[in-house]
Formats: structure tokens, sequence, C-alpha cells
């Protein structure tokens, strides 16, 4: 996936400018920047949602005018289906691309099973907490094996303490089926938990301050968490967020 | 929260129940006092038996009856389909907007002289009536309920890349649905009343027409024995309305 020179405008509002990204192929590619930055926005031009003012996004070489085959996106507030029960949700990612209803549920429940949500099978979204609905959400986004999988703050909506757990599930289940990724959010630790690298969005429209590459090992656990290196890029990132703030 | 619904619908059925008792209290209480005015409920129901046994009622409830049922049919059927062209068609909308909300608030009962003679009299121009009294609740709700589709889920169906097919069936119809079901709820109690000012014109016809007779007869006995009569079929209709409602919107979180 490449980003080459996006600015994101509403209108005569500038929200992003010159943003150059590359993703290769099996890398995850963190991006934070504070609430209202443009995240979001930058995301949808990724899956096609919307179109840049100036720029191309690529991907696969391709420049991307709808949503690509292979790319599925997880939702900050999740964008479940609240008519359809936990695994029709999941289904209808393979259903819309017209896999038959029987493969489609069976690919469900498998995935039902990866994200720990067996027994709710047959619940509706409003059953559910936000935690077990993005794991319905997450569920959905991976049935379709996707090639590039975008996050839209997938944990933001969540109390910090569920937020926690599915971190480190979603680290979990990333390693047992690696894929590259894209993942948007403004917790600085998240960032550096997930990213093999970090870009980091500050400034008004925004932009993107300093590339960082995270040589943390992966796989990552708990562990890292304490280490060294872990604090010292949070440190940095933090500090390039505060400077981005004061202008 | 579920273990007091049983609760509630229970004390509700007393109140109603308490409720009724009452006004056939006071019904029969008034209706001694004043016995030309109003008829006592044992009148009426003897009014409305007399009425059956000589074949009148009968018909005359298979002639209203068939007439609600084709005006409310056709205006569920245009009012459910125009309500969804709206919603996907935003020229459409802004172009009849105004007039759809003109249209509504006029009361079609009282044009129904002039849609009679304008179309004939007949079950055709009749229907048309109840059609019209009924169409405009159901084609607002449903435009209503098809614009506020979330825009999030808009685009998730476009994420994956849903075909137009697809977008209906499990994006806007179960959306709006519920809606639509609101909008043929207020669209049945509308075409009661359709029906009965259809029938008053005229050839007077069906329920209308037996109550038009025995008004004109100073019949107080039959005329709210019918009034009763047609209030309770309303009510049940409408409580089946209700519960395709709560059928189709299951989904939802528990309401109250
Ligand atoms: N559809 C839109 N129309 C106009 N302005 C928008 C729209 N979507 C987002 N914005 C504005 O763009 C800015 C960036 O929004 P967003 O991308 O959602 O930020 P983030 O995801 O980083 O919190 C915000 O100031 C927001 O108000
Ligand atoms: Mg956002």
């Amino acid at each position: 996936m490449e980003l080459d020179g996006l600015t994101m405008r509403f209108g005569e509002r500038t929200v992003s400018r010159d943003i150059h990204l590359t993703l290769d192929p099996g890398r995850v590619l963190a991006i934070v920047g504070p609430s209202g930055c443009g995240k979001t926005t930058l995301l949808r031009a990724v899956a096609g949602l919307i179109q840049p003012a100036v720029g191309t996004v690529r991907i696969d070489g391709q420049a991307v005018t709808r949503t690509p085959e292979g790319v599925a996106m997880v939702f900050q507030h999740f964008g479940l289906f609240p008519w359809k029960t936990v695994e029709a949700n999941v289904a209808y990612a393979l259903r819309v691309s017209g896999v038959p209803k029987k493969a489609a549920l069976e690919r469900a429940r498998e995935l039902i099973r990866l994200v720990g949500l067996v027994g709710f099978e047959k619940s509706y979204p409003h059953q559910l907490s936000g935690g077990m609905q993005q794991r319905t959400g997450l569920a959905r986004a991976l049935a379709v094996r996707p090639r590039l999988l975008l996050m839209d703050e997938p944990f933001g909506a969540l109390d910090a303490q569920t937020r926690e757990v599915l971190q480190f599930e979603m680290l979990r289940i990333w390693q047992d089926h690696p894929v590259t990724m894209l993942f948007v959010t403004h917790s600085i630790d998240e960032a550096v938990l997930f990213g093999d690298q970090i870009a980091v969005l500050n400034g008004r429209p925004s932009g993107i301050a300093e590339l960082i590459d995270v040589s943390l090992p992966q796989p990552r656990d708990r562990s890292v968490l304490a280490t060294a290196e872990f604090l010292a890029i949070r440190e940095r990132v933090w500090n390039l967020i505060m400077t981005g703030q004061r202008d | 929260m579920h273990a007091s619904r049983p609760g509630k619908r229970l004390l509700a059925a007393v109140v109603s129940a308490v409720g009724l008792l009452f006004g056939l209290g006071v019904w029969q209480i008034v209706g001694q006092r004043d016995p030309v005015l109003f008829a006592t409920p044992g009148r009426s129901a003897e009014a409305l038996l007399v009425l059956t046994e000589e074949g009148s009622l009968p018909s005359a409830l298979l002639a209203s009856g068939t007439l609600l049922v084709i005006g409310l049919i056709l205006a569920i059927v245009a009012g459910v389909g125009f309500g969804l062209l709206l919603s996907r068609a935003k020229l459409l909308r802004t172009s009849t907007d105004w007039l759809i909300f003109a249209a509504q608030s006029v009361p079609i009962v009282a044009l129904a002289p002039i849609i009679l003679s304008a179309f004939g009299f007949g079950l055709p121009a009749k229907s048309l009536v109840v059609f019209l009294t009924a169409v405009f609740p159901i084609v607002v709700n449903t435009a209503e309920g098809a614009h506020r589709v979330p825009t999030t889920l808009l685009e998730v169906a476009r994420t994956y890349r849903s075909s137009e097919w697809h977008l209906w069936k499990d994006l806007l119809l179960p959306h709006t649905v519920p809606y639509a079901m609101t909008g043929i709820r207020q669209g049945i109690a509308m075409a009661f009343v359709g029906t009965l000012a259809a029938e008053f014109f005229l050839n007077a016809s069906g329920v209308g027409g037996l109550l038009l007779a025995a008004s004109t007869n100073f019949d107080s006995a039959t005329v709210l024995g019918l009034t009763l009569l047609v209030s309770v079929l309303a009510v049940g209709l409408m409580s089946l309305g209700r519960a395709v409602e709560r059928y189709f919107a299951r989904w939802r979180a528990v309401e109250e």
C-alpha cells in the first residue's frame, strides 16, 4: 500500500496535507495522532470511501477508487448490523462476495471460535458488551482473509480494561494469522505495541511529523510494555505529539 | 427488566378493563336518564343483534371490509414503494417533499365528496378515498426511516463491495421495515376513517351507510353499537399491526 502525496479536504478546510506513506506486505504500520487530526479521514481514503483532494492511494500498484477486493476495515464503533446475529454479521462479509450460505456460516463459526465468542452465535449486537461487539467486527473483517486490514481505533470505544484485554488478544490472533495492517489509533501505547513502524501525525492541517521504526521483536506480548525500548519510543512519540499541539 | 414485563402487561390489562367497565357504567346511567340521545349498552347490543339476524350487518361488514382492505393494500404497496424510492433518489425527494407534507395536512376526508363525484361513486372511487387517507403516513414514515440509514453501515456495505441487491436486502429493507410498520399502523387508523367517509356520500353503503341511516332515524342504539363495533375492529387491526411491527423490530434493544 502506498499513499502518494495525499491531501484531504472537506470543502475549504484542509484536514491533512502531503501525506506520503508506504506499507509493505506482512508489516504493521501504526498511525498515531490526537483526536480530530484526520486519521479516520485518511483511512477512509485508503478504503476508497472518499477521494483525496490531491494525491493517490495505491494498493498493489493499483490506484484506489473503491474498496479493492481483499481490503477489510474494522470500525471504531463496530459497524455491526443490529438486525443480524453475531454469526450472520460475520457471514455477511462472505455472503456479499457470493459465498454460499452454508460455507459462509461454517467459516463464520471458525472465526467466532478464533475471537472467543463461542456460545454467542445467535445473539444480537445489542445483547453484547462493547468488547464482544468489536470481537464480532474483527471476526467479520478477518473472515475474508484480507491482504490488508484497516483498523480505525478498533479499541477506542471500549473501557480501559476491555481495551487492554482485546489488545493482547489481537496480538495473539495476529501472530497466528499475520496480516498486513494499517492500524490507526490515538493511543501511543497501542501504536508502539502493534506497529513495526509508527507514523506520527500532528499539526493543523496535519502532516507526518516523523516515521519511527519499532525494532521490538514480533511476536509481542505484555512483557514488551516494560522494556526500555518501548518506553523510549513512547516518550519520543509523546513529545512529537505535544510539539504539534503547541503550534 | 424482562421479569417485570408480564407484570406490567397485566397491570395495563387491568387498567383497561377497569376503564372499560367504568365507561359502560357511565353509558348505562346516562342512557337511562336520556334514552333518546343515548341508548343503553344493552339496547345497543340488541340493535346489533337484530341487524345481524336480518343480514344487513354481515353484508355491510363485508362491503366495508373489502373497501378497507383494497384501499389499505394499495396504500401500503404504493406508500412503502414510494417511500423507499424517495430514500434512494435525492432529486425526487427534494422535489416532492413539500408536496407530501402539503398533501398530508389536507384533510382528505373533506375532499371525499369531490373525489367520489369525479371518479363515479363506485368501488374504485371509494377505494381511492381510502387509499388517499391511508397512504401519506405510510410514505412519510417509510421515507423518514430509509433516509436515516446510518452512514457507518452504508460504509460497511461499501467496504465489503456490496451489490445494490445486497444493499437492499442486508441494510435498507431491514432498517426501514420497522419505520414502515409504524406508518402502516397510522395508515390503518386513517383507513377506517376513510372507509366510513367514503361510504357516507350519495350511494351510502357498508357500515358507513348503516350508520348514516340509523343516525338520520335518531336510532341512537344502532349508532352507538356500530361505532363501538368499528372501534373494536380498528383496535384489533392496529394491535395486529403492532405485533407485526414488534416482530420486525425484534433486534432492537428493549424499548418502552
Ligand atoms: N464528512 C465530513 N465533513 C466535514 N468535515 C469532516 C467530515 N469528517 C470529518 N471531518 C472533520 O475532519 C477532521 C478530522 O476528522 P477525523 O478524520 O474523524 O479525525 P480522527 O479520526 O483523527 O479523530 C475533524 O475536524 C472533523 O470535524
Ligand atoms: Mg477517528
